[in-house]
């Protein structure tokens, strides 16, 4: 009896031991089957990484904070409506200062995050040192407007029309309100811009182009960042007689220019021009008498046409403040965005998300060529063979303290190639 | 059984050389060790003379053609506009030679937003009046190879300005 009892005991412990075998296994399948359609923590949700190497409190800030504030709003909406296709972007602003050496060093710590497709870099110099880096590690930059990397195919995207362009397309304006004023002869042309690469890129193809055209250029002007005083610059452009001055240099610095030639008089005389980064609301509430009747070539929205328009509301919706408050550079941030949510989109749809790298990013952007951003800009003119954002500028004026349109999109001439880079 | 020999020996000497080969694909000669410099050792934080000063950087020992971020590390408590606590802050950059050098010089930039801590005035000038410069010490520098990964550091001293 004692013996049939212990028997019993060791059965019933087997039993125990079995069961407790059966819970553990089916307790291990469960969490493999949790683990795997992701419902437990530690399952990444699907992102992908846009990484902006911005300028937050520095030189650039005053156009570079609103611009960011537009993409990452943009994002904001997007994720909020569930992604692309369920894929979620995360967007890293670093403040770099305007800083080579903060640019670089800020690429190299987040290089390795998850699903990086594109690096923004606010700045030509920043730009082209990240570049070898970036064509290393098979992604894509995108810079503002620098005609050498539409001359020199390769992993670098510009935002627009290249500033040689925006040049010559101010050379027809100004061919076109001479022959209107019933002027015969050739216009003269003066430039001036700070003295670093942007500066002297607007003439790589520029000077090519007013040549061409046979206009008469004086002896270009260029001035140290951070000068305070224009004069002396000024002075000499209207002792070379010239009829119109195109004004470089990121706003504020084109409102001071054209507030030392108003002082000198010479805004009564002499039609002045300003490139994309000219006067935004910035600098038409600063100088708005000396500023009347400048005219800007612009390759985005400004004035109200951009606080006008509707995806404008985000400003409004992630409390930025009230739309009068906005600057227009705010849309480009938009625009940025609504390319890359067309790559990813694109991207997503011909290799899914497993598969989606830098590589692909860069083959899905050549395939833009003609993606609309909602008006924001001129169709995406990105492809094989062109590295230009789009190809259209329109050129706007001020007036009243206002920027207001003047002109429908008008192509660009392309002055890049008229240039040997 | 000449023969024999003949074939054996060819047959020893192909494994010799086989395992030859095998051991120095599996145990390749040393790389030679990172390595960063910097001069001066010693710095003055005198404003705007430091900016006359070359701060250079080199290196040897890096992988060919690399490029080297030469980054200094902020002690706790040192704040620095656009690094978030406890992130380095990139002061240079250089790219290897084809024998491994490296060469990097401190930009006027990175004085001033780094080693002065200066404000900007919308038209790319420095404000003067918002001169914060790092407290003076001796700060780790770290270089590290964008391909490689290989980590090298020294340190730069930083003077207080010496009152004349």
């Amino acid at each position: 009896m004692a013996f049939d009892s212990w028997v019993d005991q060791i059965n019933q412990g087997y039993e125990r031991k079995e069961v407790m075998m059966r819970k553990t296994c089916f307790g291990f399948i469960i969490i493999t089957f949790l683990l795997v359609i992701g419902v437990v923590p530690g399952h990444a949700q699907k992102e992908v990484t846009y990484l902006s190497l911005a300028d937050y409190t520095a030189a650039i800030a005053g156009l570079n904070v609103p611009a960011d504030m537009g993409c990452e709003d943009y994002f904001k909406d997007l994720n909020a409506k569930g992604g692309v296709d369920g894929v979620k972007v995360k967007f890293i602003g670093v403040d770099t200062r305007y800083d080579v050496a903060r640019g670089v060093s800020a690429y190299k710590r987040y290089r390795t995050e998850s699903k990086l497709l594109v690096v923004n870099a606010i700045g030509t110099p920043i730009g082209k040192a990240v570049a070898p880096l970036v064509t290393k590690d098979k992604l894509i930059t995108l810079v503002p407007g620098d005609g050498e990397f539409q001359a020199n195919l390769g992993r670098v995207f510009i935002w627009g029309p290249a500033y040689q362009d925006s040049f010559a397309a101010t050379i027809d304006w100004i061919l076109s309100d001479w022959r209107k004023a019933g002027k015969t002869g050739s216009p003269k042309v003066g430039y001036i811009s700070w003295d670093n690469p942007y500066g002297k890129e607007f003439l790589r193809g520029g000077k090519e182009y007013a040549e061409k055209m046979g206009v008469i250029l004086a002896p270009p002007e260029f001035f140290p960042p951070g000068s305070l005083d224009h004069s002396v610059y000024l002075t000499r452009l209207a002792k070379a007689e010239v009829n119109y001055i195109f004004v470089g240099g990121v706003d504020p610095t084109p409102t001071n220019v054209i507030r030392d030639a108003h002082k000198l008089g010479l805004t009564k005389t002499i039609q002045f021009f300003c490139d994309y980064w000219g006067p935004t609301s910035l600098g038409t509430r600063l100088h708005p008498e000396a500023l009347e009747g400048t005219i800007i070539v612009s390759y985005y929205l400004r004035g109200d046409d951009a606080r006008k328009h509707p995806l404008a509301n985000l400003w409004t919706k992630y409390g930025r403040g009230k739309i009068e408050d906005m600057n227009e550079v705010y849309t480009i941030g938009i625009s940025w965005a609504m390319t890359f949510e067309a790559a990813l989109k694109r991207a997503l749809k011909e290799v899914g998300y497993r598969k989606l790298d830098g590589e692909v990013i860069y083959q899905t952007y050549q395939k833009l060529t003609g993606m609309e951003r909602a008006g924001l800009q001129g169709p995406c003119a990105y492809s094989p063979t062109s590295r230009r954002g789009s190809l259209e500028v329109k050129f706007y004026q001020v007036k009243a303290g206002k920027v207001v349109s003047i002109s429908d999109w008008i192509k660009a001439p392309d002055a890049v190639s008229l240039h040997k880079f | 059984m000449n023969a024999f020999k003949k074939i054996m020996t060819l047959l020893i000497l192909f494994i010799s050389l086989f395992s030859l080969v095998s051991c120095s694909a599996l145990f390749p000669p040393p790389k030679p060790k990172s390595t960063v410099a910097v001069t001066p050792e010693k710095v003055e934080l005198k404003f705007p003379d430091i900016m006359r000063v070359p701060i250079v950087f080199t290196g040897t020992g890096w992988s060919p053609n690399e490029m080297v971020v030469v980054d200094m590390v902020l002690p706790p408590g040192v704040e620095m506009k656009g690094v978030k606590p406890g992130e380095d802050v990139g002061i240079a950059f250089g790219q290897a030679d084809e024998a491994g050098n490296f060469k990097a010089e401190v930009p006027p930039t990175a004085k001033l937003n780094t080693l002065f801590r200066v404000g900007w005035t919308p038209i790319l000038a420095p404000d003067p009046k918002t001169l914060n410069p790092i407290p003076p010490g001796v700060y780790t520098i770290k270089a590290s190879g964008a391909d490689s990964g290989a980590v090298a550091t020294t340190t730069l001293e930083f003077l207080a300005p010496i009152k004349k």
